[in-house]
């Protein structure tokens, strides 16, 4: 056979000949059908009871993926060296020996601390209402960020219920399955919570605007007079969110011309990257 | 065991293999520009295989991405057919290119498939997100580490293909 018959293949060196391609109907078809659910997906949320047990699907496999993290770390610690160990110790006494010495300047603040306490207490915040929580996933989706948790079976967790870390609000449950949750996140352009202004109690909607982004509150009028660095809380209406959860903090305010409206953006102070562990408030 | 049902798992194997290492193995850092390993093993299969992997496989793991991304459903499976297609439309031209070629035409089926993520499909703000420029660079970002991908994934799956999938 000539060569300048056929074509040789980079992959198999093999001759290619005549391999008919997918048929332009039945890619017609799967566009029309994909469209389909897109506008169902868009106006009637059709796929996010599926998608939350999707996630219960995959969970065992990303149990799997981090075992061996865990293996590696636990033979790590077994098979550590006696000098490692004792440079360890050493420095843990070194660490210790500095707190003592912070605790030395803390015995006037026992005394507010113990006050405080006592605030604490009078406030009757039900710990049991908190559940802790694991992330389990979070997808590359800039503009509609999903953050995955495992909750395990039998929570009594519900749609919409606050989910917060150390440093503020998260987010919101969105979709719950057998042993996983979806939230979404405050970043998440669908997104809307109700806030007051810290310093100058102005009520507004925060707006995501994608996650890494600073979000953006909607309709202020020109009178509002947000500063930069004024934190924000949320106000608890529309009891979405529970009242006075630390959500970001003013990061420009600009005045255009051509709009009745002020543009406040904030910056969310919680971030779910490289963060493991989120608080979900079973708040009613 | 049926032969012909052997090579099909294994190829379902590896396009499963990709959604987990998407899904779980590439740092939280390095979220936005991550390539996409099941879409680069996908056009590979089309490419080596044509006839045994086409629509039905790319309308199938572009929904399982859809579910697990948590994006609109249906989108990531739109863009996996057209991008099948295209790859098998012209395959006779990107077989014969060298890996550096198939590597930049991958580049700019990368991008356009970032950028259709942008749309404002929920009319939450007004206008599209295109004009943003830190999703573009992201998106450039993503198509570059996406086609910087495919030489390994190319070697790799061959190598799998010539030992395991022989129809």
């Amino acid at each position: 056979m000539l060569k300048r018959e056929h074509k040789v293949s980079n992959i198999s060196s093999e001759a290619i000949f005549a391999i008919p391609a997918m048929k332009p109907s039945r890619v017609i078809f799967a566009s029309i059908f994909c469209l389909f659910l897109m506008i169902t997906d868009i106006r009637y949320e059709s796929g996010s009871s599926i998608r939350s047990l999707s996630h219960d699907v995959l969970k065992p496999i990303s149990n799997l993926i981090q075992l061996p993290v865990y293996i590696s770390q636990t033979f790590k610690v077994f098979f550590s060296s006696r000098v490692q160990l004792e440079q360890r110790v050493q420095l843990l006494e070194e660490e210790n020996l500095k707190l003592k010495a912070t605790n030395q300047f803390m015995e006037m603040l026992s005394i507010d601390n113990s006050k405080l306490n006592y605030l604490w207490s009078s406030t009757n915040v039900d710990k049991e209402r908190f559940l802790i929580s694991k992330k389990n996933l979070l997808s590359p989706n800039e503009y509609q960020p999903l953050l995955v948790l495992d909750v395990g079976r039998r929570q009594s967790i519900k749609i919409d219920n606050a989910v917060i870390s150390g440093q503020g609000l998260v987010g919101r449950i969105n979709n719950i399955g057998f042993t996983t949750a979806e939230v979404m996140l405050v970043q998440d352009v669908r997104s809307s919570v109700p806030i007051i202004s810290g310093e100058t109690s102005l009520h507004a909607a925060l707006g995501g605007k994608g996650l890494g982004r600073n979000g953006e509150l909607k309709f202020i009028k020109k009178t509002a007079n947000f500063s930069v660095g004024e934190r924000i809380y949320t106000s608890g209406l529309g009891k979405t969110f529970p009242e006075g959860i630390l959500v970001g903090e003013v990061a420009s305010v600009i005045d255009p011309v051509d709009s009745m409206f002020l543009k406040v953006y904030v910056s969310f102070y919680s971030n779910p990257i490289n963060q493991d562990y989120f608080l979900i408030d079973k708040y009613e | 065991m049926n032969r012909s049902f052997k090579n099909k798992s294994w190829i379902y194997l590896s396009l499963f293999l990709a959604v987990v290492i998407d899904l779980y193995f590439f740092p939280e850092s390095i979220l936005f520009w991550k390539p996409l390993l099941t879409l680069l093993v996908l056009i590979y299969w089309n490419m080596a295989l044509p006839d045994k992997v086409g629509i039905f496989e790319a309308l199938f793991f572009g929904l399982i991405m859809d579910l697990l991304n948590g994006s609109i459903l249906g989108l990531h499976g739109i863009l996996f057919v057209l991008i099948t297609y295209i790859c098998q439309r012209f395959f006779y031209q990107f077989r014969v290119s060298p890996i550096w070629q198939q590597s930049a035409i991958l580049f700019f089926l990368f991008f356009i498939f970032k950028m259709a993520f942008s749309f404002d499909f929920f009319s939450s703000s007004t206008g599209f997100h295109v004009s943003d420029s830190s999703y573009i660079t992201n998106a450039f970002i993503f198509a570059i580490t996406s086609s910087l991908f495919w030489a390994p994934t190319f070697f790799i799956l061959r190598e799998l293909r010539r030992r395991k999938v022989k129809f």
